[in-house]
């Protein structure tokens, strides 16, 4: 389980992003969060994914501050899905993949059969062999989703996964975060501005604000809206 | 390492084109050999050429070799420090702080009596200090600011200081002492003992296994800073690892071999042209085998003028160096990284 508990949010001292952010997110739950732009969801992600020491509070991941993990062991147990930085073109989309091996440069057979249920899952194969300068952006999206399935950690931060992928890639993507967090008891963390999601009873929806981070005991749109415009 | 077969054709070329250029380098200079006084040079003791073909060409052979693989490694790795195509052994400031303590020792020996040292130990001896001074300084604002720019920054400050020390000092200094400096700062593959050659071997060599040791870090690297930080890769640490390894690297084929342009930079360009990989151990070893080809060729074509002399090095680098590059970015639009 992750224990979030910060109570203040920020890039610099005196300039605060979000404050107050109590939450615990817990394995075989998938958390939709929402927020307006520039609210600070990709901070607070990169906060969780230990790549932000700007914040006041704690985090613990399973009882052990986030602080106290080494990079390489945080890494095996947190993946973060970033929005797009720019990418060296000479990569190919399997070698890619193969990044996700360097927390755990000690896996074996079990990793191939977990490389082929996400390269099948996200539909994948066709354009493994290609460079990634040759994708389109929603196929580079679900390159770098796999990238980050693929590091095979608990615990999953993905930043707006569905940017860039047409209405049929979105919801089956969407279902197969769900099938992942369900089948393999994985915690996915996922921010999103789409409303209009496939809902499962082990999935919530949050909301960030300035001042808290919001559980909706609902999926209601109308409430979700009305958070979001205070 | 699995390796296309494309990819292992290019190699065994590299390493084929390797030998011969090798063979080439040793076969050209200042004496003409014919091919059978060549072939008996090398192994006959009691022939004249044997002393001209293993005390002086070969060493210079394997100082290119030396030189290439040093500076196309530095070059390969500061332009995945700085995520820039135009990095190059030059933008840290350490050619530059080695070639400000050269000057030191050439031009301001009449003003700070260290005639005393002879210059085939005071100019390497100065120059390392000049180019750990710079790594020093440069280390300790990459402390302070963890910032790659900055230190792209920092290091073309550095270098403007130093240049603008070298300037006072030459303008101080006598028409000899100034003519010394020239000839030292256009770069040269000469005259190196197998002491020297052993601690160049030791330098690139330990720049090269630092970089294998570090192939996927390095990987990590090259698709992001954010990426390499989400695979548990300690990033200022590499960083500083990498700052290390190239100056001392840089400094040392500084100090022995003066101020050689252009490798560090045409070299990754020509190896990420014709790989077009991300395979950062394919691309090591393909950097320091073009690295190699590159100032074996230079110094062949240095050589071809005339018996009595040889072109600078530094100039013969830069005019091959430079119309390759543009070749290059005519090819791809822009430069790529």
């Amino acid at each position: 389980m992750i224990v979030l508990d910060i109570d203040q949010l920020y890039f610099d001292e005196a300039n605060p992003i979000a404050s107050g952010l109590k939450s615990s997110f817990s394995k075989g739950h998938l958390y939709y969060i929402y927020g307006r732009n520039g609210i600070g969801k990709t901070t607070l992600f990169k906060t969780l994914a230990g790549l932000h020491q700007g914040y006041k509070g704690k985090i613990d991941i399973e009882k052990i501050p986030l602080i106290d993990f080494s990079p390489q062991e945080r890494a095996k147990k947190i993946a973060f899905m970033f929005q797009t930085e720019t990418v060296y073109p000479f990569f190919k989309v399997h070698e890619y993949l193969d990044l996700a091996n360097i927390p755990n440069a000690e896996n074996s057979i079990k990793e191939d059969e977990y490389k082929l249920f996400i390269t099948q899952g996200l539909q994948l194969e066709p354009y493994l062999d290609r460079y990634l300068r040759e994708l389109s952006q929603g196929q580079f999206q679900k390159v770098k989703l796999a990238t980050c399935l693929l590091q095979m950690t608990d615990y999953i931060v993905l930043d707006e996964p569905f940017a860039h992928l047409d209405l049929i890639q979105k919801e089956r993507m969407n279902i197969f975060i769900q099938e992942l967090v369900t089948n393999r008891n994985k915690c996915v963390l996922l921010s999103t501005h789409h409303f209009d999601l496939n809902f499962k009873s082990n999935n919530h929806t949050l909301c960030l604000t300035s001042t808290q981070l919001k559980i909706l005991n609902e999926n209601s749109k109308e409430r979700l809206i009305e958070l979001l415009s205070t | 390492m699995r390796i296309k077969i494309s990819h292992k054709r290019l190699l065994v070329n590299l390493i084929l084109g390797l030998i011969l250029l090798f063979c080439l380098n040793i076969f050209l200079g200042s004496v003409k050999l014919s091919i059978k006084e060549f072939i008996t040079g090398l192994y006959d003791t009691t022939s004249a050429n044997y002393l001209i073909i293993h005390s002086l060409r070969i060493p210079k052979a394997l100082s290119s070799i030396l030189i290439g693989v040093g500076l196309g490694l530095a070059g390969f790795l500061m332009q995945i420090l700085f995520r820039n195509p135009l990095s190059g052994p030059y933008v840290l400031g350490v050619t530059t702080g080695g070639s400000l303590g050269a000057a030191l020792f050439i031009l301001g020996s009449s003003l700070f009596s260290i005639g005393f040292l002879h210059p085939k130990y005071g100019i390497p001896l100065f120059s390392s200090l000049g180019s750990l001074t710079v790594l020093s300084m440069i280390l300790l604002v990459y402390k302070r600011i963890k910032d790659p720019m900055t230190l792209l920054i920092t290091g073309i400050l550095f270098s403007s200081i130093s240049g603008a020390v070298i300037s006072i000092l030459a303008y101080f200094s006598t028409a000899e002492r100034l003519r010394e400096f020239v000839f030292w700062s256009y770069g040269s593959t000469h005259l190196m003992n197998t002491y020297e050659l052993l601690i160049l071997t030791l330098s690139s060599g330990l720049c090269l296994v630092f970089a294998l040791k570090n192939s996927k870090p390095l990987e990590a690297f090259l698709a992001g800073d954010i990426m390499a930080k989400t695979l548990g890769v300690d990033v200022d640490k590499i960083r500083v690892q990498i700052i290390l390894f190239t100056g001392l690297t840089v400094g040392v084929l500084t100090a022995f071999a003066g101020p050689v342009a252009f490798v560090g930079l045409v070299v990754p360009h020509i190896s990420r042209q014709i790989l077009k990989t991300s395979n950062v151990q394919l691309q090591l070893i393909s950097v320091c085998l073009i690295g190699s080809l590159f100032v074996l060729a230079s110094d062949i074509v240095a050589t071809l003028p005339s018996n009595a002399m040889s072109l600078p090095l530094n100039a013969v680098t830069s005019i091959i160096g430079a119309p390759i590059l543009l070749f290059i970015v005519i090819k791809t639009k822009r430069f790529i990284f």
